[in-house]
């Protein structure tokens, strides 16, 4: 299965391609010759985006078909839920802007229901109350009070971070299916990845003049440093001095954020999460660090090739997809 | 139809004509007043307008540079489910104003939709740059309108001068001179008519 992801090489390829004909044609020498097999002719950058998604799902559910029961339990926590977040916060996004039902339920990304009800039932709620209500026997039912939060105060950052947590939480819940020699690592993925993504919130909000909720009831903890830090940052902390208290792996992923790039905060956590799951295979190279690796390579290949994708569509130069991606920048 | 056709050649129609004619001069050099005002006024626009566009233009890019960047990072679909999470957009109302006796729209914004912290941070800086550039463009939007109704406002302008000072004027001085003519051919007459007879009486006294 290795085998059939491109390599750091063949994706610098891609991103070198003149523009969407060209990489159209260089992605039909690839294994997603078979992904894109009914396609005909030209294909626009979002029906990529859909079939990179689609092929991602359907790698992420013959793993999880073939596992033992336990490691497809932590399987399906670790990326089915992290999927089911992102459409909810999508989802979410809609509700709270009135968008008509059939735009929301386009923004979403198929999947089969997780942890939660169906969207389907979820947009049949019509107020808060109902949403709350139909969100009451899921995990995500200690969205109330952030939900609540969001409506006082018009933004939804609240719910947003509300859910990086329960995410993490989730997959400490389902850590003792994994080897125990790999929790520690898997531990530290998915606390980076919130702490950073909180940390991102957070610096969005400084300077913010209008009343905020108390940071302690967003922001309860952080995994790798101290929470005042984010309180401290909401408040207008010097961004360098706040940086460098955080420590590693911290400092060095949020560097951009002092040049104004928060793209690239991103990009390097994507890189980080990558060095992470692939430093496991150093160890062992056959049983779950091998898979966990290879599930977070699609995720990352996904990723870079729906931003190569867009990029070729619109004219953007290969240096700066380069700067953006995880893959390229590991071909020789 | 000949502009003389109708004309009487009297002298008060003579007197008539004469205060038309000094109106109708008085009204075109007030329009030919109207009309470098106007263009004094189209010129500076332009060159406002000018630079203006281009730095809209310069900063449009910046704020494009950072919306590729989103794109690329993010995916176009979470960039498009980030900009549904704003509740609404901009309210504007637009307001008659006058230059020079020439109407434009002026546009005045009611209400803006808050953005800040509300975005994903890798949107937010675009989208805050974005709100700036509205009301610029908006301004732009306003002196473009202004522009386009002052060079209409020229044109018709400089016809009606134009047609005052190479059709209408011509023709009132066509017809005064044609009047003053007549009545200077009738005076002639008159005289030699009067000096004829005076000969004849003399004549016949002797």
């Amino acid at each position: 299965m290795r085998a059939r992801l491109l390599a750091p090489g063949a994706m610098k390829a891609l991103a070198l391609t003149k523009d969407l004909e060209e990489f159209l044609e260089h992605l039909s020498k690839t294994p997603y010759r078979e992904e894109m097999g009914g396609e005909r002719g030209f294909v626009s950058a979002a029906r990529l985006e859909a079939i990179f998604n689609q092929t991602f799902l359907r790698r992420l559910e013959r793993i999880i078909r073939v596992c033992p029961e336990g490691l497809s339990e932590f399987l399906q926590t670790y990326y089915c839920m992290r999927l089911e977040i992102n459409n909810l916060k999508r989802f979410l996004r809609g509700r709270f802007s009135k968008l008509p039902l059939e735009r929301i339920r386009e923004s979403l990304t198929p999947l089969e229901p997780y942890k939660s009800v169906s969207f389907e039932e979820l947009l049949m709620a019509e107020a808060l109350e109902d949403l709350i209500g139909s969100l009451r026997d899921t995990p995500y039912a200690p969205l109330k009070e952030s939900l609540v939060l969001s409506d006082r105060h018009d933004t939804l950052w609240p719910v947003e971070a509300r859910l990086n947590y329960l995410y993490v939480e989730a997959v400490q819940g389902v850590l003792s299916k994994i080897p125990p020699i790999d929790r520690g690592r898997v531990r530290r993925m998915v606390e980076v990845e919130a702490d950073v993504e909180n940390l991102l919130l957070a610096i969005n909000w400084r300077g913010v003049k209008e009343a905020l909720p108390p940071p302690e009831n967003v922001f309860p903890h952080a995994y790798g440093f101290s929470p005042e830090v984010i309180g401290e940052i909401i408040e207008g902390r010097r961004l360098d001095e706040a940086t460098a208290s955080l420590g590693p792996p911290y400092t060095e992923i949020l560097r951009p954020v002092l040049e104004d790039d928060f793209a690239l905060v991103r990009t390097n956590l994507r890189r980080h999460i990558y060095e992470m799951s692939g430093a496991g295979r150093v160890r062992d190279d056959f049983s779950f660090p091998c898979i966990v690796s290879y599930l977070t390579s699609c995720d990352v290949e996904r990723g870079d090739l729906v931003a190569i994708a867009w990029g070729k569509e619109r004219g953007v130069e290969p240096g700066r997809i380069f700067t953006y991606s995880v893959l390229p920048a590991y071909a020789p | 139809m000949s502009v003389l056709s109708g004309v009487r050649p009297t002298k008060g129609y003579l007197l008539e004509m004469q205060k038309r004619i000094s109106f109708i001069e008085r009204g075109c050099e007030f329009l030919k007043l109207k009309r470098d005002h106007l263009a004094k006024e189209l010129s500076v626009s332009l060159e406002v307008l000018r630079g203006r566009r281009a730095k809209i233009n310069e900063r449009l890019k910046e704020v494009y540079e950072d919306i590729v960047t989103a794109y690329l990072v993010l995916g176009p679909s979470e960039v498009r489910s980030q900009a549904n999470s704003i509740r609404k957009t901009f309210e504007i109302d637009t307001l008659p104003k006058s230059v020079m006796g020439v109407r434009y729209p002026s546009i005045r914004v009611i209400s803006r939709s808050k953005i800040q912290g509300k975005l994903d941070p890798t949107l937010s800086k675009a989208a805050s740059l974005m709100m700036e550039i509205f009301d610029d463009i908006l301004r732009l939007a306003e002196f473009e309108a202004r522009a386009e109704r002052v060079a209409d406002e020229l044109g018709k302008t400089n016809r009606k001068v134009n047609a005052l000072e190479n059709v209408v004027i011509p023709s009132y001085r066509q017809v005064i001179k044609f009047i003053q003519d007549k009545l200077d051919e009738e005076g002639l007459e008159e005289l030699v008519r009067t000096k004829l007879i005076g000969g004849a009486i003399a004549r016949r006294r002797e």
